[in-house]
Parts: structure tokens; sequence; C-alpha cells
């Protein structure tokens, strides 16, 4: 799941080096951390979080087939 | 330039969608990709076991795809065309259902006169019933609100 968020989150910002993606593995459900630069957090939220809660769907939908739970957290 | 655009295009949007179906491990294929000229339009027609997963409930999962390949392409520069993804047609019946019901109110209007408002709508779908009742004289449309709660109001026109 780290390198899905990885992977949209590089093709939205103009600084794909600066992204950066942790996975805390829990038992049953993991949190992905994402940083990018500062000015990219905009492009990565979105107008009114669009672009965030259509990255948490598509990580909802992933992670439900492996009968999984994950959690996206923007880190600002 | 025209050419170069859509060879352009094609590629990103092939390559772009196989990768994030494999990482998000959707088991879908892309079926069609094709160019429409008159709406300059990109529709991507994927399809497989993972259809149902892919569209999700309310077709949410859809949208969150479309979307985050709408918000890549301009990112990567590719803003000149519409961009569609669709799975398994589910877009074309919605597409068909938000017409026809636009048509059948609109009908409506004219026999009663008043005003309807239609449910909250994205750009695209609103677009399409402008598009549609923009055909229908005596019927008029405008759009209201703000953000996913934007919608369009039909009424008599004057």
């Amino acid at each position: 799941m780290k390198e899905l968020i990885e992977f949209m989150a590089r093709v939205l910002v103009d600084n794909p080096d600066d992204v950066n993606v942790t996975e805390i593995v829990g038992e049953q459900s993991s949190v992905i951390e994402l940083r990018v630069a500062r000015e990219d957090l905009g492009k990565v939220i979105g107008k009114q979080g669009r672009t965030a809660r259509a990255m948490r769907t598509i990580l909802s939908a992933a992670s439900t087939k492996l009968k999984k739970r994950a959690v996206l957290d923007i880190i600002e | 330039m025209k050419t170069d655009d859509k060879i352009e295009t094609d590629a990103w949007l092939e390559d772009f969608l196989t990768e994030l179906l494999e990482l998000s491990g959707m088991d879908l294929q892309i079926e069609e990709l094709k160019l429409e000229e008159d709406t300059r339009t990109f529709t991507a027609r994927l399809n497989g076991p993972d259809k149902a997963r892919a569209i999700g409930r309310d077709g949410q999962v859809l949208e969150a795809f479309q979307h985050i390949a709408v918000s890549a392409a301009a990112n990567a520069g590719l803003a000149r065309d519409r961009l569609v993804v669709d799975v398994d047609g589910y877009r074309q019946r919605r597409d068909d259902h938000v017409c026809e019901d636009a048509e059948r109110l609109a009908r409506e209007i004219l026999e009663s006169g008043g005003m309807c408002d239609l449910e909250p709508m994205s750009p695209r779908e609103r677009r399409l019933v402008h598009m549609v009742i923009s055909k229908i004289d005596g019927v008029t449309t405008e759009s209201v609100g703000f953000g996913d709660g934007r919608f369009v109001r039909l009424l008599p026109s004057s």
C-alpha cells in the first residue's frame, strides 16, 4: 500500500523527489504517513480536500481486497 | 501538433492506469483507449474480475480513480483534453440515466411551469445536463451552489 500512495503522490506533485512515505504496519490496520514538499501540500490535498479524499478512497478499496485496513495520514 | 498531443496523452494514460491498477491490486485490464475528436475527450474503458470493487458504492472508487488521473494529467501538462475513466460502462449507464431524468423533468416544467432542482452532480455531469436541456425549447438551466453541492436548476425560459 506504501507503493500505491507513493505512486499517486509522485504524479501529483512538482517535487517528486521530496515525496516520502512510511508505513506503520499493525496486525489488522496500518497507518501510511505521507510527507511532501511544503509547496506541494495543496496538490496532494486538493480543492476542498478532494484529492486527499480520492487517495483515501483508492487506498481503502485496495486494502479491502487484501482484507486489511489502511489509514492515510498527510503530515503537514 | 494535434496528432502529437494524441499520442502523448494516449501513452501517458495507458502507463499511468496500468501502474495504478497494478499497485492497487485491481485485476482489471484497459479494454479500450480512445479519443473522441469532437469533444476532445479521452476515454479509458476498464474491465475485469475486480470491476465491482473499482466502481465502488455510488461509483465512489471510480470517481476517485478519475480524479487522480485528471489531477496527475494536469500536473504532467496534459490538460488540453478531457479525460474520462470508465469501468464496464458504468459511467455511460449513469450518464444515460442522468440525461433521461433531466429530460423527463424538463417536460414536466413545460407542462406545469415552475422550476426543479436536480441532485448535486460533478462538473462533467452538469455539463451533460446543460447540453441535453439546451436542445429543449422553453426550458433553460443554471448551476447553483458550491463545491460538491453544486447542482443544476431547470427553469422555464422567458
